[in-house]
């Protein structure tokens, strides 16, 4: 039964983030005057890759890669529970707290580097390296809000920081620690890869970044990857910062909005070098990071 | 008339005898005159030797009176304990000298007669009990020098030997002048006599008088200001005299010293004191400068007199032992290094061999490191120091460093003029055969001689000696079995005798270490031939380190294990200056250890762990001395060229398990501190742990060298244990017992890796390989896994380690340290990226073509280590209810806990090991699942089949991207990655450089200068006691 939930459970967020992956781009098609693809395309995407009939291999590490990758957006996902305090909705999320979740980031990160790299593709180990170094320096701010948010709650227990933020808006970590909420949503930003921070897969230059060398059912597989990746990442941030999920739709609710936050980022800001960016997320979202810790040391 | 010739005093007549008939003996048949001059000469060391061993056998002290009566109508003479080592060593320096001199003595009858007369000189000096009598013996002594000295006719040596002779002249002036007031006052000049009569001499005229004959005798001894001739003179004699000025001489006059000490004041002690501490210390510091090899030499026996004056000046009683060991060690090392230095031109391969020995023992004895027998002496005297003048004690512990900077810094030119090896010559082995034999007999005696714990490791050192002989002899096939079965008995005989946990953990760490690295290291003949004797030394060095039941037998082990590890990275440090760095900051380790351990004893003697002080100057230097073998920030820049320049196959136990010994010692010291260090003074650790991780992080991230690279990955990793240890909670403990027994694991197994992959394509440069996966992928995952137990992601061990450390972190309200550790992590999870993309990833270089994957036998050590990784990271339960019992982590209200049900719970969060495992394979295994079910699809493509920026590459070192891979990183943060620490060290070595320049013009050697300098000194004691 546990072992149906969580296949439940993946299979909702899959179908939810390539869901909201369409809808954005409709979103933002229509902001440039476009009509954008049907709500589906997504998944006809996805099935066509995967139906692919052929697929190049560079090694078995390279053949990995995609497995790595998606295996570390599934047990994100798995590790954090989908509504706090529904028994069928905790997937296995008992096995740890918000440190194994914060260190199962770099586990697909890990393995799509180096099944990436053994393509030999100078293109993917350019854009590997670009988004390692981005992401070790959003983790920064990330980390400080994630620590402050266990100092002001007193726990790394996901569901019980979820739990803890009941009874009311004002009692969201993002009305009691702000600072925190906009240093971790900063780093959410750089968590996207999307403008200003998006010189990692940089699209406009194809082909060029991580998947370079990739097709058919790996990409497949990274295209799936990345909508559950993204849900997952969206769900740690609203059982941190945004009350949790009372109930699953008001759960929906606040991931579609905050799955559109860098949409709207990307269309206003121009791209970071790396070097940049790295500057960026280690001033002002650090700095922050740093006063959420303080005031929740001084708060609680 | 029998027992008078069988003793020292018939050696002595024999002598006079001898100078007095040799000269008309020789006119007539030469070869009989040499011949009885070598049977006085051995007759006088076999006499010293008897009378020695007669008192040791409970005999009562010798006594001779000229003409039949008894002071003050004759001149007695003495020989009891203190005469017959003096004259063990006066006639043992004697006769090597005489060896080294023997072509000049048979040409030449004056220098014959001479030396006979200058030895006769330096026995009567020793032994007569009458001060007058006293002053014409060392007048002979000084005339028969410098007679010697006339008699090699160099023209630099009269300038220098004229110089000598002022000082010798003022010395004698000053002499006379004490001992006519002291005649005037007691009517005699028998010391019995003088030291019965002792009220008398605290009148004005009598203390003018002790400052006459002090003065006198402190200008004799070559005291700091007044000491320039007497350098110029060791640099221009032979080596022989030069030899005899640093040993014989200056043994007999410090014993003349020690003859008129009952009569001196307490002002003069003092003054006496202060002026051998000042020689001491500045002595060693003029040294540094000196790149002239008898000058420098000089310099170190001037100070070593400096340092005796200070000590036989002092009240306390039990100084003899310590002294008589220290001079031994001191006459043996000194003598054959003079010797092995007085040489011309290169030595042959052979020769050079047993020069470098000669060298090394000599060295490895003046810095007393275990088990050479001046170890328990240097540890008796500043203990006994430490109790008394810790200020004192301080400042000697400076003058030791400064020692070994300068001595570790010649011994490696030498080393180099050494190994320029070419042309036949004869190797004098006589006379380094002479004192190499007396220091192993002094080691071996001196082993014999202590207490229970000490004596089992002094045997146990002397052991390891054997099997280094040894095993460097044994069949190349059969080392590395030998080795095996060696360093497995000495574990079971450890295992057996360790009650405590802590120590057998620790145990066990070392011995998994030692046998994987051994099994993993190359058989072939590239291999350094003292590979496996020392790696044995080493191992022998942890297993004392666990096994030490005290502060003394720790700190024995502590310095054998850096002199172990000193020798086994110069094997593959050509040049040896990484060898050297390595010696200086474990010497200081030494020191800082020492220092604390010293300073207990100020407060309360004890020698248990469990006594120390709870207070920071007592446990600060012993943790800062402790974590400079952890690579310290700051004190890391020994890490990189040490692990770097190492033998290849010694890095991994070097990084993976010897360097624990560290933590091992830490929490030594700070487990039973528990509760009674105040938090606030350690808090400090917690941020220099966590600077160290970050700085390793980054230096580790912008270095091509893959060794270099892991260094300082070891730095940053052993940081973490540092910072946990720091907190000084149980919590903060297993986090740091944790961390160790992960970073063994991995560290262990990448340097493994490095060490065959470095092998295998013959440079440690990174961007210099590429694609290695093809052509070595078992080493491959390998790396892998270490990566990824290294970067703390689950499912393996190393998120368990990183969990443990931010909850102790919290637990203590750490929560910004937290975060500095997160982001050193993170950029750990680069440069670990970096190394699996740069060696094993990307394009094969065509190089790369011919290279094979490692040795079976390092495969089966991967595989080993790969199985460690993986029990550690399924089931660590068992592991952790362990540490937390040796963590006190168990006991009340504990933060911590492993529950039944295998979770690892805090009041913070939980983790269970186990079921992430489950999780993450379970995951991984339908994904890969899944795409195997497309298996058919697969179509494998050639090196080149790919396309970019519109060219097809053909050439693997234009796509390989490797080179400064993360150059952004320095583009953004390059500000913060300058060497600080390296220029901060470069800085102290030039700041030594001109103290010791500083230090050069303090004795100069002009001759008006030195006389009013020593004039000086004779009017400050003389004041000083007035007053």
């Amino acid at each position: 039964m546990k072992i149906l939930s969580i296949f439940l459970n993946v299979l909702l967020c899959g179908a939810y983030g390539i869901l909201l992956g369409a809808v954005y781009n409709r979103i933002v098609a229509r902001s440039q005057g476009r009509i954008g693809i049907p709500l589906h395309q997504n998944f006809l995407d996805l099935a066509k890759n995967q139906v692919k009939r052929t697929a190049i291999m560079h090694g078995i590490m390279f053949y990995l890669g995609p497995v790595f990758r998606l295996g570390g957006g599934v047990g994100l996902l798995l590790f954090v529970p989908l509504l706090p305090g529904a028994p069928g909705f905790a997937n296995a999320s008992g096995s740890g707290d918000l440190l194994l979740a914060m260190y199962f980031i770099f586990f697909g990160q890990l393995g799509m580097a180096l099944g990436a790299s053994e393509s030999g593709h100078p293109y993917s180990a350019i854009g590997i390296a670009r988004g390692l170094s981005q992401m070790t320096a959003f983790e920064v701010p990330f980390a400080l809000a994630a620590l402050a948010v266990a100092v002001q709650y007193g726990t790394f227990d996901v569901a019980a920081i979820a739990q803890a933020q009941q009874g009311g808006l004002f009692h969201w970590t993002v009305f009691t620690n702000p600072f925190a909420t906009v240093a971790a949503l900063i780093a959410f930003l750089g968590m996207t890869g999307q403008s200003p921070f998006d010189v990692v897969l940089a699209p406009q230059e194809i082909p060029i970044g991580p998947p370079t060398e990739y097709h058919s059912a790996y990409l497949a597989m990274m295209q799936l990857n990345r909508a559950l990746f993204q849900v997952a990442k969206i769900l740690l941030f609203i059982h941190l910062f945004f009350g949790g999920g009372a109930n699953l739709l008001s759960l929906m609710a606040k991931v579609f909005v905050l799955f559109g936050l860098p949409m709207f980022v990307d269309a206003a800001f121009p791209r970071m070098r790396v070097d940049q960016s790295i500057r960026f997320f280690l001033r002002l979202p650090t700095a922050l990071g740093v006063a959420g810790i303080l005031l929740a040391r001084w708060a609680h | 008339m029998v027992d008078f010739l069988l003793s020292p005093f018939g050696a002595w007549s024999l002598l006079l005898a001898g100078g007095f008939l040799f000269y008309p003996l020789h006119r007539k048949t030469p070869g009989l005159a040499l011949a009885l001059f070598w049977l006085v000469q051995g007759f006088a060391l076999a006499m010293a030797g008897l009378a020695a061993w007669r008192l040791w056998g409970g005999a009562e002290p010798f006594w001779f009176h000229t003409a039949g009566y008894r002071p003050p109508l004759s001149i007695s003479l003495r020989a009891g304990w203190p005469e017959a080592l003096v004259l063990l060593l006066v006639h043992g320096a004697g006769l090597a000298v005489a060896t080294h001199f023997r072509k000049a003595l048979a040409e030449n009858a004056s220098a014959a007669v001479l030396f006979l007369v200058l030895q006769a000189g330096a026995a009567g000096m020793v032994m007569t009990q009458d001060a007058f009598n006293l002053y014409v013996f060392m007048e002979i002594s000084a005339l028969s020098t410098m007679g010697l000295l006339a008699v090699q006719g160099r023209a630099r040596l009269f300038d220098a030997l004229f110089h000598a002779m002022g000082v010798e002249a003022l010395a004698a002036l000053f002499f006379l002048l004490g001992i006519g007031l002291v005649y005037h006052l007691a009517g005699t000049l028998s010391l019995a006599g003088l030291a019965a009569q002792a009220p008398l001499l605290q009148t004005p005229t009598g203390l003018l008088a002790q400052g006459f004959l002090a003065g006198a005798l402190l200008l004799e001894l070559k005291p700091l200001i007044a000491n320039g001739p007497a350098i110029n003179v060791y640099e221009t004699t032979s080596a022989a005299m030069a030899a005899w000025l640093s040993t014989g001489a200056a043994a007999a006059m410090a014993m003349a010293l020690c003859k008129l000490l009952p009569l001196f004041s307490p002002a003069i002690l003092l003054g006496l004191q202060t002026a051998g501490l000042a020689t001491f210390v500045v002595g060693h510091a003029a040294a540094l400068r000196q790149s002239q090899t008898r000058r420098l030499l000089g310099y170190s026996s001037v100070a070593f007199l400096g340092f005796s004056v200070f000590f036989l000046c002092r009240p306390e009683p039990g100084l003899l032992w310590p002294l008589a060991v220290l001079w031994g060690v001191h006459a043996l090392a000194k003598t054959l290094l003079f010797f092995l230095t007085d040489r011309a031109g290169p030595l042959t391969a052979g020769n050079a061999r047993w020069h470098k020995l000669g060298l090394l023992a000599s060295v490895l004895a003046l810095l007393a490191l275990p088990p050479v027998p001046a170890f328990w002496a240097k540890w008796d005297l500043v203990m006994l120091l430490a109790r008394t003048q810790p200020g004192a004690f301080a400042i000697l512990l400076a003058g030791f460093f400064v020692e070994a900077f300068y001595l570790s810094r010649w011994l490696r030119e030498q080393w180099a003029l050494a190994e320029e090896s070419g042309s036949a010559r004869p190797w004098p082995w006589p006379d380094t055969a002479l004192a190499a034999i007396g220091l192993g007999g002094l080691g071996l005696a001196c082993a014999a001689l202590q207490s229970a714990p000490a004596r089992e490791f002094a045997n146990l050192a002397l052991a390891a000696l054997a099997a280094l002989g040894l095993l460097s002899r044994a069949p190349r096939f059969a080392q590395k079995g030998l080795a095996l079965l060696g360093a497995g008995a000495l574990a079971w005989f450890a295992a057996g005798r360790l009650a405590d946990p802590l120590a057998q953990l620790f145990l066990a760490l070392f011995t998994a270490g030692y046998a994987v690295a051994v099994l993993a290291a190359d058989s072939g003949p590239r291999m350094p031939r003292h590979f496996h004797g020392l790696m044995l030394a080493v191992f022998a060095g942890a297993v004392m380190v666990v096994a030490a039941d005290g502060l003394f037998p720790f700190f024995f082990a502590w310095e054998w294990l850096a002199g172990a590890t000193f020798l086994l990275i110069w094997q593959g440090d050509a040049d040896g200056r990484a060898a050297r760095q390595y010696l200086l900051f474990a010497l200081a380790s030494a020191l800082f250890i020492l220092l604390g351990f010293g300073l207990q004893q100020s407060l309360a003697p004890t020698l248990a762990w469990t006594g120390l002080s709870a207070r920071p100057l007592v446990w600060g230097p012993v943790l800062l001395g402790l974590a400079i073998k952890l690579g310290l920030v700051g004190w890391h820049t020994w890490m990189a060229p040490s692990y770097s320049r190492a033998p290849r196959d010694f890095t991994p136990f070097l990084a993976g398990a010897v360097n624990k010994a560290a933590v091992f010692g830490l929490l030594l010291l700070l487990l039973p501190q528990l509760g009674r260090i105040a938090s606030g003074p350690l808090e400090w650790l917690v941020w220099l742990g966590l600077l160290g991780a970050f700085a390793g992080a980054f230096l580790a991230l912008f270095e091509e060298n893959v060794l270099t690279m892991l260094a300082y990955s070891s730095m940053g990793q052993m940081a973490y244990v540092i910072a946990a240890l720091g907190l000084a909670t149980p919590t903060g403990n297993v986090a740091a017992l944790y961390l160790s027994i992960n970073h063994f694991l991995f560290k262990t197994l990448l340097f493994v890796v490095a060490a065959g992959v470095v092998r295998q394509t013959g440079t440690p440069l990174m961007y210099r390989m590429g694609g290695l996966i093809k052509r070595m992928p078992v080493s491959f995952v390998s790396a892998m896994m270490a990566v990824i137990a290294m970067s703390g992601v689950p499912p393996l061990g190393g998120f368990g380690g990183k969990w443990l450390l931010y909850m102790a972190l919290m637990e203590k309200g750490q929560p910004l340290a937290a975060g500095l550790a997160f982001f050193a992590s993170a950029v750990g999870f680069l440069y670990m990226y970096r190394f699996l993309q740069s060696v094993f990833l990307g394009q094969l270089k065509h190089a790369g073509r011919a290279v094979r994957e490692t040795s079976w036998s390092a495969i089966a050590a991967q595989g080993l280590l790969i199985v460690g990784i993986m029990v550690f990271s399924v089931y660590p339960q068992p592991l952790l209810q362990g540490l937390l019992q040796i963590a006190g982590a168990d006991r009340g209200a504990a933060f911590l806990s492993v529950a039944a049900d295998g979770r690892v719970a805090t009041a913070l969060g939980q983790w269970q090991p186990t079921q992430i495992m489950i999780v993450v394979a379970v995951v991984f295994g339908v994904l890969t699942a899944l795409l195997l079910a497309n298996r058919q699809k697969v179509v494998w493509v050639r090196q080149f089949n790919l396309v970019f920026a519109g060219e097809r590459p053909d050439r693997p070192e234009t796509t390989h991207f490797a080179y400064d891979m993360f150059a952004h990183y320095r583009r953004a943060l390059g500000a913060f990655y300058q060497p600080f620490a390296l220029r901060f060290w470069e800085a102290a070595g030039q700041g030594l450089a001109r103290l010791g320049h500083a230090a050069g013009h303090l004795q100069s050697g002009q001759f008006h200068a030195t006389l009013l300098a020593g004039t000086a000194l004779v009017v400050l004691l003389c004041l000083g006691a007035l007053r």
